[in-house]
Formats: C-alpha cells, structure tokens, sequence
C-alpha cells in the first residue's frame, strides 16, 4: 500500500475527511452528507486536472480535487498487468465504442488519470491543427507564437525531453534500421520523464517515478500550494444555480474497495471544473441535465484508431527492455498516419489479441520474445458519439469511415514492409482470415486486398472532441476560454474540447489548453469577478 | 446486481471455463500443472474489475456455450463440460468460426480472457524468458545512482513558487523553456 501523502484523501479518510474541511450534514430525507466547501472543484486528476489543481492553487484559489479512482504510489506499480488493469484502468481496461469493427479503448482510472497509464508521449500541437483551430473555430490564440509560451511551461513541469540514448531497446533499433533503409523519416520521441530507465512498464504505471505524470508532477505541485485531493470519491451531478444558471458545486458517493457506493458527499463551490475525459465528461454533464445550446455534447468523438502488427524476427528482441517508443516513423503524417511506431506489449495482451488459441497461439507465443509489436496511428476522417443510458453510463458509438479503414491497411502495409526490410520473417496482421505474411511480396498482395472493417482489430487510447471549443454556441459546446455555454461557472479541462483530432499524441495538449485556461480563471479571479 | 467483490462466477460458469482453458490455451502445460483452476480464479478477478454490464454479458455468453452444447445431436444431451475434449474442441471451434458474429465474438472474447490469465501465470512467464521485474530492478538501480542530482533539481523545481501569472505575462513573453534538445527536436518536426 501506498503512503499517502499530505492533502490527499481516500475512502479511509471517511466521513471524517479532511478534519476541519469537511462536515456532516444531517438530510431531511434520512441519513448524513459530508459537506465540502472550496473555491474551485476540479473533478478529475489527470493531463486536465493535475495542471489546473496546480495553477489554481498556486494562483491563491482554494481548490478541491476529487478522484473516482484510487491512489496508488509509484511503489505499487509493477509488470503484472492484469493486477495493475485491475487497480489503475476503468473497468480492468476493456471498454468498446460500438461500431463495425468494435474499437477497444482504455481510461486511467486512478489518481493521476491516463497519465499514469499512457506512454507519456510530450507532442506539442502541429502548427497546422492550431491554425485550424483558429481559422475554423474561432480560436484567436491558438497560434504557435502565441501557445508557446504555455507550451514551455508544461514541458518544463513535465519535463519533456528525448530519451537517453542508452535506453533504446533492440525492438526500436530494429524500426529504425527499416525506416533509414527506407528513406523515411523516423525522429526520436519526446517524453515527460526525469531519465526514463527504460523499464517499459508505462502502460501499468511507471514503476521507477521517472515519468512525470501528474501523479509525480503537477498534483504534488497542486498539494504544496494547499490543493486538496480527494481520491475514490464518484461525482454523480454538478449542482447548479438554477435561477442564475450557474455552478454551485457537486454531489457524490465515497466508492469502497469493493466497488460499492458509500458516503454521500456534496461539495460547494461557485466553479467547477470538469476534466474526466472525452467520454465521461459528456456523461457527468448529461447526467446533470445540461445541455449545450448547440446540440452538440457528446458528438464529434474522435479516437486516433489504431492498429497493431506482430513481426517475429530470427534474434531475441526483448522488447520489454528499453524505453517506451523511442522512435516515431512520422513520413506519413501530412497523408493521415500519424505516428508509425514500436511498442512493447506483454504476453498476456498480444495473447488476447492474436486471432488464433489453443496449440497454435501456443506454438506463436513461444516466440514472444522475438516478436516486435508495432502499431499506427490514424487522424480519423469520422467521428463517434458518447450517449448516456437511462442509469447515467456512457456508451460510445464509432463507425469507422470507409476512407479509414483503407488506412488502417496502408499503414499496416507500410509497417510491414519496414519490418521485412529491418530483417523480420514473419508477420501477423490485425486483420482476421487474413494469413501471415511472409515475404516484402505478400505486402504487395496485402495492398491490393479488401479487407472488412468486421475483421478489423482496433484500439485506442486518444479519445478526443465530445465538448468541443470555438467562439459559436451554435456549433461549439464550450467557448474558447472553455467555459460551458449555457451554464456560467462550469469549465472543462479535457480532451473533450479539442476542437478537432490532432494527429499526435493528446497529453500535451491537453495539459496546455488546461494551463491557457487556467491562467484566464487567475485573469478573472485577480479583477474579482471569479468568485463573485 | 452483484459488483466487484460480491462477485463469486457461478458454479456451471466455473465448470465451463475448467473445461475450455485446454482448449483456447496450450493443452499439454495446463493439463501437466493443472493450471486451470487458477487461471479460473484469475479470470474471476478480472470480472469483478468490470462494469455490471460487461460481466452480465459474459456470465450469460458463458453459460449459453455451455447448455447450447447439449442441444447438437452428437452431444447426446451433454453440456460442454461434459463431452469429451476432442468433441468439446469441435464445439468451440464452431463458434470460433461462426459466421454468427455473437457467437464468433462470445469465443474471441472469452479466449482472449482466458489467454490473459494464462500467460500472467509466473510458470508461463518462466518459459518464455520474461523477467520484467528483474528488469525494472536493475533500471531503476542505475537510475537511481547515477542522475540521483537531477532528479532532486526537478523535484525541487516542482516545488518551487513560479505564478502562472507572473510566468505566462503578456503575449510577448515566457518564463521558462524546455530543455535544448527536445526544443530543437520540435522545431524540426512542426515547422
């Protein structure tokens, strides 16, 4: 078990969390309440809300942070990844956007968010997506220039950097030798850790505190400027003003250890801000009757599908040892494949996803440690939706486009062809029926198949634009500042408000619009119409 | 509805998974180290960590595979469990290979269910070479020893008052910046 430090809170804490911060309030309906007070309730502690936790509290605002997940320390993450899937991802990692095909998806679930569980790829906006941005949405800043400077700020918390040469792993060495072979053009990852050791574990938490994410980095930050963070605690609803439309605070339940709600707790405060992501942002807004005047909560989802291949080479790989994705193959970005890379996976989730059992996966498996598992990324063309059910659940719907899934094959017919050109003999597709491919030739033949989506294998961990921002209530759920439209006081932090997918990883993004609107709350705050 | 640890699988739905990890996985090692049982009681723990509804629809596809075997005429009335392995290998790889996309992906799922369990077993992890823990010890070790000075500085920077105010000013200006490299790297690639 973790030490927990000071400001954090878990299920253990209560009902008498907090000491004097909190307190008991007897319902006229039967039973208590504890009752929170804070200037400013952020409701997720990830990219999003680990950044404004900080600023805000550093900024001399009273700030809460509450957390559906658990707290775990670095000291608990270790390679077993079905615990850790257990302990740190929503529902042990295995949700679906429904579609044809399905596409897996996973959401940190923990303090610290996705952060703790992503690669910790640092990818500034492209220049070209801030200028769309701008142009289409209304986003007058979203300008390289302009954005920088909160850029720098994130990367120097975040400590984004290239890996130390010593901790590439053979697997990315062996997508480099095929990418200069090839002539494309393959550039090292930028990453937020102080010295990644190379332990490849990002994935289940990264075991050794190098990668900064907001676990490590901002929410310490936010703690040592007063924050509180309120670990396990599920808000169910914002509360609002009605007469006056605007935020007054949140209710909730503690959540025990067994998955059952506990305590009741309601928080007040005159904002709060909603960072829990693409698909449960639209839901806690949705489940507290709000809805955009535009229509538009909740649609416009975009995933950065992506697929996975498995090369088998005649040399130990080892792909467990060395950084996480050291390299990125980006030749073709302008064409829509984002991001051509090298990955390690552990057996038990390339077992799950191999389309084969019994002696057979056995007989693949056995070669684990020669495999190389590379993978895409697509900017899709299309967009899903998150609905809410009856009981207030999400449920994401994602019908990849015709035009995306021919990409999803060039890109796995690209990645082919730099994995026999860097020596590999042998490679499985994420493609069901379709047999392995032996030779560069039978990547020819790969081009020029049709290959149903049905059969497809895709997942995701970019779930970006169900709330997104612009200057029109007509067509945009938030304004530019990230404020609610429709509702005064409620803010988001996310990537729900990507106005657009971005074609690279989110985090940095994410974390820096939150800076951009965390500095605009200080602006109002500081002229006093914040609170007021 | 049962959640999280209130979650025990029933008994036929145990039964039925006894039965089939030699069937998705490598039938020789589990049979040798009776590793079924606790790959069933692993596969348990993973269904406590999903939604009701996502369990609910496992249970129930469980179970269906289960009784639906009884209804072929070659069973003879058995359930799943029951028939011997070779007929119970024919079973499933008939729903593996349904065009009925329910029953096809009832079998992709439950493998792949079936498959985590089985190659997060330590014995399993032994015989590919996988040693990940050991690993991580070693890394961290050095990491530890040898940059122990930077990561003080970025704890401490961490630390450090710097108002976002007073850093972000005006349009014209920032505070801080990136470390050189990975600055150069981005002008490079977002030009």
């Amino acid at each position: 078990m973790a030490s927990i430090p000071q400001g954090v809170y878990t299920r253990d804490h209560w009902p008498a969390v907090g000491g004097t911060a909190g307190g008991l309030r007897k319902r006229w309906w039967g039973g208590y309440e504890v009752e929170l007070r804070a200037d400013v309730i952020i409701i997720g502690s990830g990219a999003g809300g680990g950044v404004m936790a900080a600023e805000l509290a550093e900024g001399g605002l009273d700030v809460l942070v509450l957390e559906e997940g658990g707290y775990h320390g670095t000291e608990e993450f270790t390679a077993d990844g079905a615990a850790m899937a257990r302990k740190l991802y929503r529902d042990g990692g295995l949700t679906f956007a429904l579609g044809t095909p399905p596409v897996m998806f996973s959401e940190g679930r923990c303090v610290g968010g996705s952060t703790t569980i992503n690669g910790g790829m640092s990818w500034r906006t492209p220049d070209m997506i801030l200028e769309r941005w701008r142009r289409e949405d209304g986003i007058s800043d979203a300008t390289p220039d302009k954005m920088a400077r909160y850029f720098e700020r994130v990367e120097s918390f975040i400590s984004a950097r290239l890996n130390d040469p010593e901790t590439l792993g053979r697997d990315n060495e062996l997508l480099k030798q095929g990418a200069d072979k090839k002539g494309w053009r393959i550039i090292q990852n930028i990453r937020n850790t102080v010295h990644c050791a190379g332990s490849n574990n990002c994935a289940f938490g990264c075991p050794t505190g190098a990668k900064q994410s907001t676990l490590v980095s901002y929410l310490p930050r936010a703690l040592r400027f007063g924050a509180r963070v309120y670990a396990d605690c599920r808000v169910d609803k914002l509360l609002l003003d009605e007469r006056e439309n605007r935020a007054r605070g949140v209710s909730g339940r503690v959540i025990e250890s067994n998955g059952q709600p506990s305590h009741r707790f309601v928080a007040h405060a005159p904002v709060v801000v909603v960072c829990c992501g693409s698909v449960q942002t639209p839901a806690l807004l949705a489940r507290s009757g709000l809805k955009s005047p535009s229509g538009q909560l909740g649609h416009n989802l975009a995933l950065h599908p992506n697929a996975k291949l498995v090369a088998l080479f005649d040399e130990d790989v080892e792909a467990y040892k060395g950084a996480h994705q050291f390299y990125q193959v980006r030749e073709f970005q302008e064409q829509g494949i984002g991001v051509l890379t090298a990955i390690n996976v552990p057996p038990g989730i390339i077992a799950m996803s191999m389309p084969m059992y019994g002696e057979r996966l056995g007989a693949l498996m056995r070669d684990y440690q020669r495999m190389v598992i590379a993978g895409c990324l697509i900017e899709d063309s299309v967009t899903g939706r998150v609905r809410v059910t009856p009981g207030g659940k999400p449920v994401c719907t994602y019908q990849l486009a015709r035009r995306d899934a021919q990409q999803a094959v060039r890109a796995m017919s690209l990645l082919s062809e730099l994995m026999f050109t860097a020596g590999a003999k042998r490679i499985i597709l994420p493609f069901e029926g379709v047999p392995e491919l032996t030779s560069i030739d039978d990547v020819r033949w790969l081009r020029n198949q049709h290959i149903g989506r049905e059969s497809m294998e895709l997942l995701t961990v970019h779930m970006m634009g169900t709330a997104r921002m612009g200057d029109d209530p007509r067509r945009h759920v938030c304004d530019p500042r990230g404020q609610l439209y429709g509702a005064r006081g409620v803010y988001l932090a996310d990537a729900s408000v990507f106005p657009s997918p971005i074609g690279v990883n989110p985090m940095e993004t994410v974390m820096t619009l939150a800076t951009r609107s965390a500095e605009k709350l200080l602006r109002d705050h500081q002229s006093g119409r914040l609170l007021s | 509805m049962a959640t999280l640890s209130d979650f025990s699988m029933p008994q036929v739905m145990r039964r039925a998974l006894l039965a089939l990890c030699p069937i998705a996985l490598p039938e020789e090692r589990i049979d040798a180290e009776d590793l079924a049982e606790t790959m069933v009681d692993n596969a348990e723990l993973f269904l406590r960590s999903l939604a009701p509804a996502g369990r609910a629809a496992i249970v129930v596809g469980t179970i269906g595979f289960e009784m639906a075997a009884a209804l072929r005429p070659s069973s003879l009335g058995r359930t799943f469990s029951r028939l011997p392995r070779e007929q119970a290998r024919a079973y499933f790889d008939s729903w593996w290979h349904s065009k009925n996309p329910a029953l096809h992906n009832f079998a992709k799922g439950v493998k792949s269910m079936l498959a985590m369990t089985y190659y997060e077993l330590p014995s399993v992890r032994q015989e590919l070479r996988y040693h990940p823990d050991a690993w991580i010890n070693k890394v961290a070790r050095e990491r530890l020893a040898r940059f122990s000075d930077e990561i003080a500085a970025h704890a401490e920077r961490l630390a450090a008052p710097a108002p976002l105010l007073d850093a972000v000013g005006d349009d014209d200006h920032a505070s801080v910046g990136a470390s050189a490299s990975a600055s150069d790297e981005r002008r490079h690639n977002h030009g």
